[in-house]
């Protein structure tokens, strides 16, 4: 177990810099998600802390040593592949056991460990297959294997859910966070799928084109989203923007169709300014008798069960989606009252995306 | 489902595979008959009379220790150009797969000697190795070693391994490194974090993931060697000296256009037939369906 140290990390393949400065702490035994849409860095940035590509500029450092010299094998990590990268080859026993071997461990306690390992992910009835007669999620679960049986510093994951079907990757997802909260091993899990990163997260890292927007837990990222990016990436469905101007008082902000939200607290530096709104679904609620916000123009219903997404309009260009709980009797054409919390109205500057 | 996919025209289908079929008899069962038809007829020296001896030609190929000593020659030779060639190319082909900066270049200059027709990498051969003008027998005697593969069975046949092997090497290098780029660069990270070394990496992953490829260009390498060297045999050494390169195939033709004995040479040539069908044989049936990931 040992804390890891991104210190000004950067990386340029060429003249191309694809990752402009990370800087991180991330403590012993921690979970850390590190998300962000493809080609976002986030696989190069794991791969620099495996140690499979090299810093150009700064320093990580495992357990207070920097390692940015030192080969991937010396490093006491272990990282499960997207693809599994399972040795085709050999039985899965020999897949676990290959780092160990090479590692000189007794044939024994190989032995004693792989079994243990086998026990902890329930793959003990298949320890004499090859990887081709497994399906996908037993792969899986044989690629932890692989990396648990060493006993690491650091475990790294990358996406290492994403070739696996829905219904398995939920269940894996779970799994997961479960052996983590039996082994406590620091973890860095590089995944572009928002749901999969706010569940297991202790603290997550956006990443948006080589740049770390935002560091934090889950929910302080969901509440408080210190950009537009970090907003509209995280939750699902995805936040609502919509254009407007904070009025002269900064009390309020004006909407599209004329619609004057109550901010939670003054912005009197922003005052007449233009901004973007931010409000994501499941913050709009139907008035109910209530003085409404806004009054929304139903253009879709999609009724889901659970809740139910309203598709509409207020003004022109002032789309909304609201998410509602419950199935509720609405229909295409209605005209829904809404209310708007003040506290969960976000203002976002127009030209740079940072919250205001 | 099954779709059954059909010609409405009874004759459309006979036509359209005649062309194949017109080729593999012209070239293949024709020749193949007659040698099994020769190889159990004795003819004289002027070709004036034949009669029917039925397997004596077999009997007295086995009871001539010529004929033994070809196989032995036959053996060591093919066995060494196998080796070699395997050996070397898939030593090329690690590195190419290393290269990075002027990689295409480094492949097609590796893949050349493919193109040259044997006969004429033989005589390269031959005149780099000539003892009197030959510039590497040259620099072999500044050297001190005393080289006329003219004179030494053994240095003959160095040389003939040498151009069959250089020959050969060229094919086995593609199939190498086509077999290296398939396997996923995933495998070697893992292996690589796993705390594998260069050196280990290659012995438990890649050589074992290219064993397929490499039983493959094994029968590949010795039907070559057994076969398609005769150009080289040739115009290096005709099989001398003292037969000391004399490979079954080459006896065959000598045999049959030297020393005219037709009903012997067939005989030799149907026994070259049966080795080459169980190489086949083994190539399909054992190799292709166990050896495989």
């Amino acid at each position: 177990m040992a804390e890891v140290s991104l210190r000004g990390v950067k990386k340029r393949f060429g003249t191309t810099q694809v990752i402009h400065g990370v800087d991180c702490q991330i403590s012993d035994g921690e979970f850390i998600v590190i998300v962000g849409p493809s080609g976002c860095g986030k696989s190069t940035l794991l791969r620099m802390i495996a140690g499979l590509e090299e810093v150009t500029e700064g320093d990580i450092a495992i357990a207070g040593k920097v390692v940015n010299q030192v080969e991937p094998k010396d490093r006491d990590i272990a990282m499960v592949f997207q693809n599994y990268a399972l040795y085709p080859h050999m039985s899965v026993y020999e897949n676990m056991a290959y780092g160990l071997k090479i590692r000189g461990v007794p044939k024994a306690e190989i032995r004693q460990r792989v079994d243990r390992a086998a026990d902890i992910l329930q793959i003990g009835a298949l320890l004499e297959r090859r990887p081709r007669q497994l399906s996908g999620g037993q792969r899986q679960r044989v690629a932890m294997g692989r990396a648990i049986v060493r006993d690491p510093a650091v475990f790294l994951f990358d996406e290492p859910l994403s070739n696996l079907d829905a219904k398995l990757r939920v269940q894996m997802r779970v799994e997961i966070r479960k052996l983590h909260q039996t082994l406590r091993t620091t973890s860095i899990y590089v995944t572009h799928d928002q749901v999969e990163a706010m569940t297991l997260a202790d603290r997550l890292i956006v990443m948006n084109a080589g740049r770390v927007e935002q560091i934090g837990t889950p929910i302080t990222l969901y509440e408080d989203p210190a950009t537009l990016f970090v907003a509209g990436f995280l939750g699902s469905p995805a936040m609502n923007f919509l254009s407007g101007a904070v009025a002269a008082d900064g009390q309020s902000v004006a909407l599209p169709g004329g619609v004057q939200a109550p901010l939670a607290t003054a912005h009197a530096a922003a005052a007449g300014r233009p901004v973007t709104v931010g409000i994501r679904p499941e913050h709009l609620d139907l008035a109910e008798g209530a003085p409404p916000t806004a009054t929304m123009k139903v253009d879709l219903v999609e009724l889901l069960g659970a809740d139910t997404i309203v598709h509409g309009r207020i003004g022109d260009g002032g789309i909304l989606l609201a998410r509602i709980d419950g199935a509720v009797p609405i229909r295409t054409g209605d005209d829904l009252p809404l209310v708007l919390a003040p506290e969960r109205v976000h203002l976002f500057d127009r030209e740079t995306g940072a919250r205001i | 489902m099954r779709v059954r996919v059909g010609y409405s025209n009874k004759l459309l289908p006979y036509i359209l595979v005649a062309p194949q079929i017109v080729v593999t008899v012209i070239f293949f069962l024709w020749p193949a008959s007659q040698a099994l038809y020769q190889s159990v007829q004795r003819q004289d020296p002027f070709g004036l009379r034949t009669r029917f001896v039925g397997l004596e030609n077999f009997q007295t190929i086995f009871e001539d220790p010529g004929y033994l000593h070809s196989l032995q020659v036959t053996a060591v030779f093919s066995l060494s150009v196998a080796a070699l060639a395997l050996g070397l190319a898939l030593l090329l082909a690690v590195s190419a797969d290393r290269v990075i900066r002027g990689a295409t270049a480094y492949k097609t200059l590796l893949i050349w000697p493919y193109a040259v027709a044997p006969a004429v990498a033989g005589v390269l051969w031959m005149f780099l190795f000539n003892p009197t003008i030959g510039s590497v027998a040259f620099a072999l005697k500044a050297m001190g070693h005393d080289w006329n593969h003219l004179l030494d069975g053994g240095q003959a046949m160095v040389l003939v391994v040498l151009a069959a092997t250089w020959k050969q090497i060229s094919y086995n290098f593609i199939f190498f490194l086509a077999g290296l780029q398939a396997i996923p660069k995933s495998l070697i990270e893992a292996a690589a974090i796993d705390g594998a070394g260069r050196n280990r990496r290659f012995w438990t992953i890649i050589l074992p993931l290219l064993s397929p490829t490499a039983f493959f260009l094994l029968v590949v390498n010795i039907v070559y060697a057994f076969f398609d060297t005769f150009g080289i045999i040739h115009s290096v050494t005709s099989g001398g000296p003292a037969r000391a390169t004399e490979i079954l195939v080459y006896k065959v033709y000598y045999d049959a256009f030297e020393a005219l004995d037709l009903g012997g040479s067939a005989a030799q040539s149907v026994i070259l037939m049966v080795i080459v069908i169980t190489l086949t044989v083994v190539q399909f049936r054992w190799i292709e369906r166990r050896v495989h990931y």
